[in-house]
């Protein structure tokens, strides 16, 4: 999002010339001047698997005289890239995109050079001429400059540099220190003349090293000349890992190595400061008054005709609630766009689509002209990350949601998402602290009620033919959070049902006759019932077979030796398997998986297995249980062994064979 | 900054009047009931007229009427149409009709969005879309596009379908008006359907129709763009100022010169730099071999299409200079490096693509989407794929094999075939030692040899990969069991034939175990996994991805004290494009068993009459391997 623009009310006519004190860092190597060590660099020393790595990224913020306001935020960008291998090269294509539209952002002196090293050992430098940076445009609003890099190979030093010019006096980039692959030096200087004051958010490890210099700077003003100080910090961080990708790891916006910036205070000489710095409250007032978020809540929406007639038979409070939310979420199209403001409900309520935020505040105006108390709620989707409550900052969030009351029960809706029922808290929120926007209710939520579950009860009876083959009729209930997405995919038919959810991994499964119950009724468990056949296994005389069906949980995917992340499930989960297998009647058991229970040292993950063979039956009954919806990277090394010998359980096969001949 | 798809529509009284008047022509209980059978959409009225005012200039005008049954038939509610230089879309109207027939809505040009083009690899293209998406809760839903695009340069002309693939066709019609003197050129892919033919005056018009046509339905693994079609090419054609004839590939191949001549050949002074290098070559063929490697090591892959539809590749002094090009570029450059020692080579344009059919090479048109180089040397003719840096000399992969190549000879275009693809060329074998304990642990090394398509598999997945990455390709594609302990090492890099060697400990290597007795896989990872989907009457070919050879041979040290008590028999499958063998051979001495196997596919194309054939032979093959070697303490 385009922050507000606050446009100053000066008349004032600046030009601000900075002299920068040259500070030489030995870490921070001048463009162009490229160690010949680093050309004959094999692999990264922390990282050595690395296809590449970043050996600087360098960005410089300062003020300068703006052409829409007074002011004008100018970046000086410059990255340094090590090629190690083939994979590498991707990172010689670049893309640098901007904000075009009305000329907010420019982008200018885009250069970059590829070093090698030849054959005697010399560096020999390949230069992007200028014809080979393509500018093009990507829609109306947003630009982009395309380059890639000539001669790279193995070995290969890449550097680039631009400047950002951005007509904002408030609007700074988070820098992140960190990336996708490792980066030895990270460093990022901003200067702020003593009228602005920044508040600055660090989401960072201990390595940070800042700097902070008083410098002197000249400001013309009318034709005269003002000296004022200006406040130079500097934050560099050194051999930082690179971010990869872990599974079930939430956003890695929560992880990535940052710092922030938000403009909190303008104080020029002869005017009253002006206080930008938030508070919860202020934030949710001018929120309450803007064009594009609490005026579009009072917009009078027409209900139209369906609507109005299924209101008709709704008598209470919850039911209207229900009626409309459901009538909401039937009849939207979600665009895509995840956000919170919508600039005209009107509009978007007519053409049928919109984005969460357009969505969701036709749901407030419809909930609100029916008399029911509800409230927008600022959300962060778990993949947009963690939402820090002491620092005030819009940029915190990227969705929202409605949050209801009716006949003392609370409602979290949002009707963007076409498969999550009115009584579930959606799962791209769950676990997430929200905020309400009411100037009497103002204040943050956690949307954790304890009560949805990722829930799935599995229940087979099945024989095993003279011809091997396992045949049995199963039926599977799936509660709130395994419900949705398999409601989802049923719209795809069968087949592709089939193979998502109930085949899996093992190929050699057919199944038939496939039932699904309740897909309209949001309230209930999801059933699926149908015939299914698979050949038991066999060597020789033995023959196997394993009970693990149609649970999902046939690959182990906490593999990795270490983690970094936290492991986010978001949900509480519930499996259970039940049911009875016989096998022909000259067959008899080898002997049975154990009995056994399994616990978290915590107790929150429990797993029981209950299997007793009567003849030539076996019952079972296992249950897996998860009392946890997170867990923390330092608690890795105890849940990946129990995950391992979880998997190793669950995996066990039934042992049967032939009887040995008849006795006399 | 927020997109705006749709902008409201506005009701205008007289459309509802006009509508009201009109016979509600796009009711749905107009469909014949047998047309709605087994699909998700109905195509119910498609009508396109081109209109060809000179090689490189027309305007085609097309109405297309959609009956979208339900969210699955979503895709037809989107708008997209391309724009650049050379063909620009004029008029956009999309009307939006219910289930009865009634009008609903209308979107005009402005309620379109403006989109670069991203095609996924490139990372420059020319040209925009213009494109919109309808929303709709309700099913039925018809739309109606009425668009007209002008052409500045024809390179090809729109084909014909008389069936599509999952959506039946109500009425469906094609006509193309030009001069009588640039006849259109045309030929039926799979259907039988003449053209009508009208002429007026110097004015020739062809109309292809279809009425009530079901869907064709698409067999699992057959080919690409197997459906019936009817090809259509222009005879004279021009773009961007380069006029040509294509009712021969001779003549196309001459405008294809004309396109390449002033950009393949090196200033003097590189031409002598690239005869240094080859000078103490020992034949032509070495000289290939050394220039092929210069451009490997010092050359990459870039994607980048811009200007006459992406078809001039940028000159050879360029590529030299920047180390960088697409496959128009590279294969230009390797031919110039290749003429400045005097080398012969042809620019040789393809179709490429896993499961892509040869051209027709008796109907001239343009249907390729890729470049190699054909270098015919007296004896042997030796094929480049100049894009990869770890393809082997000479081999082309079987992304370009068993097709028809586009060779520009000095004499103009000549259709070649590629080479066929053989097993031998894409090799997979491996060579585990296990050494169990009694609780079932046990250390394993394994070593892997691998050629072809395999190698690239190694190559992204092992050897460029990071960690977890290489942990989750072993684990979870490959089948090993989780160790607890993995080493990974190799020697040599892609293009010199890897070996991959892993050293595992592992915590439980038995598949399961029952009391003291431990069940063994025949091999300690999935040593094969593809099996065909069943279908009885098949009526077109299958493909598979390439033949290959597959071997494997492990040892299994078993712990003290235990014995065999059951191992599966050694198995010969066979059918008519491939074998399986696996023996198993118990060493009493060193109390070790050895079980080996070998799988060879001859061909990646499995003709339909043997169908069933290898549906069987492959079911056998994943049965044999879920076989079990039964150990126990003695």
């Amino acid at each position: 999002m385009r922050p507000p623009n606050f446009l100053l009310a000066t008349t004032l006519a600046l030009f601000i010339s900075i002299s920068v004190s040259a500070q030489k860092d030995k870490d921070i190597p001048g463009w162009g001047k490229i160690d010949k060590a680093d050309l004959e660099l094999k692999e990264c020393e922390f990282d050595k698997d690395a296809e590449a790595m970043i050996l600087l990224d360098k960005g410089e913020v300062e003020y300068q005289r703006g052409t829409r306001d007074v002011f004008a935020l100018k970046m000086n960008v410059r990255t340094r890239i090590k090629i190690f291998k083939e994979k590498g090269f991707r990172l010689a294509d670049v893309k640098i995109p901007y904000y075009s539209d009305g000329s907010y952002e420019k982008l200018t002196d885009v250069d970059a050079v590829t070093y090698n090293l030849d054959a005697s050992g010399k560096i020999v430098e390949a230069r992007v001429d200028k014809k080979s940076f393509y500018r093009q445009k990507q829609d109306s609003r947003r630009s982009v400059v395309t380059f890639t890099f000539p001669d790279v190979r193995e070995g290969s030093v890449l550097e680039y540099r631009y400047t950002l010019i951005r007509e904002s006096l408030s609007y700074v980039n988070p820098w992140l220190f960190q990336s996708e692959i490792p980066t030895r030096v990270s460093v990022f200087n901003i200067i702020f003349p003593e009228y602005f004051r920044f508040v600055t958010n660090s989401r960072t490890g201990a390595q940070i090293i800042t700097k902070k210099e008083e410098l002197q700077q000249a400001l013309s003003i009318n034709g005269g000349v003002i000296k004022f100080r200006a406040d130079d910090y500097t934050y560099k961080m050194k051999n930082v890992p690179a971010l990869k990708w872990e599974p079930y790891m939430g956003s890695r916006g929560d992880y990535i190595q940052r710092i922030e910036f938000q403009l909190a205070q303008i104080d020029f000489p002869g005017q009253a400061p002006i206080d930008l710095r938030n508070t919860w409250p202020r934030l949710a007032t001018s929120l309450m008054e803007s064009s594009i978020f609490g005026d579009q809540i009072k917009r009078n929406l027409s209900l139209g005709d369906e609507l109005e007639t299924e209101l008709k038979s709704a008598k209470t409070s919850v039911q209207k609630l229900l009626t409309i939310f459901r009538h909401v979420q039937r009849t939207m199209e979600w665009n895509g766009v995840t956000d919170f403001y919508c600039e005209n409900a009107k509009e978007c309520w007519s053409k049928k689509s919109g984005s969460t935020g357009d969505i969701n505040i036709i749901l407030l105006n419809l909930l609100r002209d029916a008399r029911i108390t509800c409230y927008p709620v600022l959300a962060s989707t778990r993949d947009h990350g963690r939402v820090y409550t002491t620092y005030p900052m819009l940029s915190q969030f990227n969705t929202l949601l409605v949050y209801a009351e009716a006949d003392e029960q609370v409602f979290i809706l949002d009707a963007s998402d076409k498969y999550n029922p009115a009584g579930l808290i959606p799962y791209n929120v769950l676990g997430t602290e929200s905020f309400v926007v009411d100037p009497e209710k103002n204040g943050f939520i956690t949307l954790w009620d304890g009560r949805g579950l990722h829930k799935n009860i599995v229940s087979v009876a099945a024989a095993i033919d003279n011809d091997g083959i396992l045949r049995g009729e199963a039926f599977i209930s799936s509660f709130d959070y395994a419900r949705n997405p398999r409601v989802k995919s049923s719209k795809d038919g069968p087949e592709k049902y089939t193979g998502q959810w109930l085949i899996g991994e093992t190929s050699n499964m057919k199944v038939e006759g496939l039932e699904i119950k309740n897909i309209q009724h949001d309230s209930l468990p999801l059933e699926q019932k149908f015939k299914f056949s698979v050949p038991a296994q066999g060597s020789g005389d033995y023959k196997y077979f394993t009970i693990n069906l149609f649970t999902g949980l046939d690959k182990n995917p906490f593999i990795a030796d270490k983690r970094e992340s936290s492991i986010d499930f978001g949900y509480n989960q519930y499996y259970m398997m039940v049911g009875s297998v016989a096998i022909p009647d000259d067959h008899q058991f080898e002997e049975l998986p154990k009995n056994i229970a399994m616990i978290m040292p915590d107790t929150s993950i429990v797993f029981r297995r209950i299997m007793e063979a009567n003849g030539n039956r076996v019952s079972y009954r296992v249950s897996l249980e998860f009392r946890r919806p997170m867990y923390e990277a330092s608690e890795y090394e105890e849940f990946k062994e129990f995950y391992k010998k979880l998997f190793a359980n669950l995996n066990e096969q039934i042992v049967f064979r032939k009887k040995a001949g008849p006795r006399p | 900054m927020r997109k705006k798809l749709m902008v409201p529509v506005v009701f205008c009284l007289m459309a509802l009047q006009l509508t009201a008047q009109e016979k509600p022509q796009y009711a749905v209980s107009l469909i014949p009931d047998s047309l709605k059978k087994n699909v998700n959409s109905v195509l119910r009225q498609f009508t396109q007229t081109l209109e060809v005012k000179g090689p490189g200039k027309g305007r085609q005008v097309t109405r297309k009427v959609i009956t979208a049954f339900n969210e699955k038939a979503d895709r037809y509610l989107t708008f997209a149409e391309y724009s650049d230089r050379f063909q620009k879309v004029d008029d956009v109207e999309i009307n939006l009709y219910d289930e009865k027939g009634n009008y609903l809505k209308r979107y005009k040009r402005k309620d379109l969005e403006k989109l670069a083009t991203d095609d996924g690899f490139s990372l420059v293209r020319d040209g925009k879309f213009l494109y919109g998406t309808i929303h709709s809760d309700k099913y039925p839903i018809t739309v109606e596009y009425n668009y007209s695009i002008s052409y500045e340069g024809f390179l090809e002309y729109d084909d014909f379908y008389p069936q599509e693939v999952d959506q039946s066709i109500q009425q469906s019609a094609y006509s193309i008006i030009i001069d009588k003197d640039n006849p259109v050129r045309y030929k039926n892919y799979r259907c039988q359907l003449k053209p009508e033919i009208k002429e007026d005056g110097n004015k020739i018009t062809y109309t292809w129709s279809v009425k009530n046509v079901h869907a064709y339905k698409k067999e699992a693994g057959s080919a690409r763009g197997d459906a019936p079609k009817v090809l259509i090419a222009p005879t004279y054609f021009e773009m961007d100022d380069y006029a040509g004839n294509m009712s021969s590939w001779e003549n196309f191949g001459k405008w294809q010169t004309s396109l390449i001549k002033q950009t393949n050949r090196l200033p003097e002074e590189r031409a002598a730099f690239y005869r240094d290098l080859v000078k103490n070559a020992s034949g032509d063929r070495d000289k290939v071999a050394l220039l092929y490697k210069h451009l490997q090591e010092n050359f990459r892959y870039v994607s980048i299409q811009l200007g006459i539809g992406g078809w001039k590749p940028f000159p050879a002094d360029f590529v030299d200079k920047k180390k960088y090009g697409d496959c128009k570029a590279l294969s230009n450059f390797m031919h110039a490096m290749l003429a400045a020692v005097d080398i012969k080579s042809h620019y040789a344009i393809i179709n490429a693509g896993i499961n892509e059919m040869p051209v027709d090479k008796d109907f001239p048109q343009r249907s390729f989407n890729h470049v190699i180089l054909c270098v015919p040397l007296q004896n042997d003719t030796i094929w480049l794929e100049c894009t990869s840096r770890s393809q082997p000399f000479g081999v082309l992969g079987t992304s370009t094999e068993n097709r028809n190549a586009f060779l520009i000879t000095e004499n103009g275009g000549v259709i070649v075939p590629t080479p066929r693809s053989k097993p031998d060329q894409n090799t997979l074998s491996s060579s585990s030692f296990v050494e169990l304990q009694e609780d079932g642990s046990g250390k394993a090394t394994v070593e892997i040899v691998s050629k072809g398509e395999f190698t690239d598999l190694i190559n992204a997945y092992v050897l460029q990969a990071d960690e977890q990455r290489k942990k989750n390709y072993l684990i979870n594609t490959v089948g090993f069991k989780q160790p607890d302990v993995l080493k990974v090492s190799h020697s040599n890099e892609a293009k010199n034939n890897p070996v991959v060697k892993l050293e595992m400990e592992l915590e439980k290597i038995p598949d399961f175990s029952a009391g003291s007795k431990h069940f063994l896989n025949p091999r300690i990872y999935r040593f094969w996994e593809k099996a065909l989907p069943k279908g009885e009457n098949r009526q077109n070919d299958y493909y598979l991805d390439f033949p290959l050879v597959q071997t494997d041979s492990t040892i299994y040290q078993l712990p003290e004290g235990y014995v065999i008590e059951s191992m599966p028999k050694p198995a010969s499958i066979h059918f008519d494009l491939g074998s399986f063998s696996s023996d198993y051979v118990f060493d009493t001495q060193k109390n070790r068993l050895v079980t080996t196997c070998r799988i060879q596919i001859d061909k990646h194309v499995i003709p339909a009459k043997i169908y069933l054939q290898a549906v069987k032979f492959f079911s056998d093959v994943i049965k044999e391997q879920q076989q079990k070697i039964v150990i126990k303490k003695q």
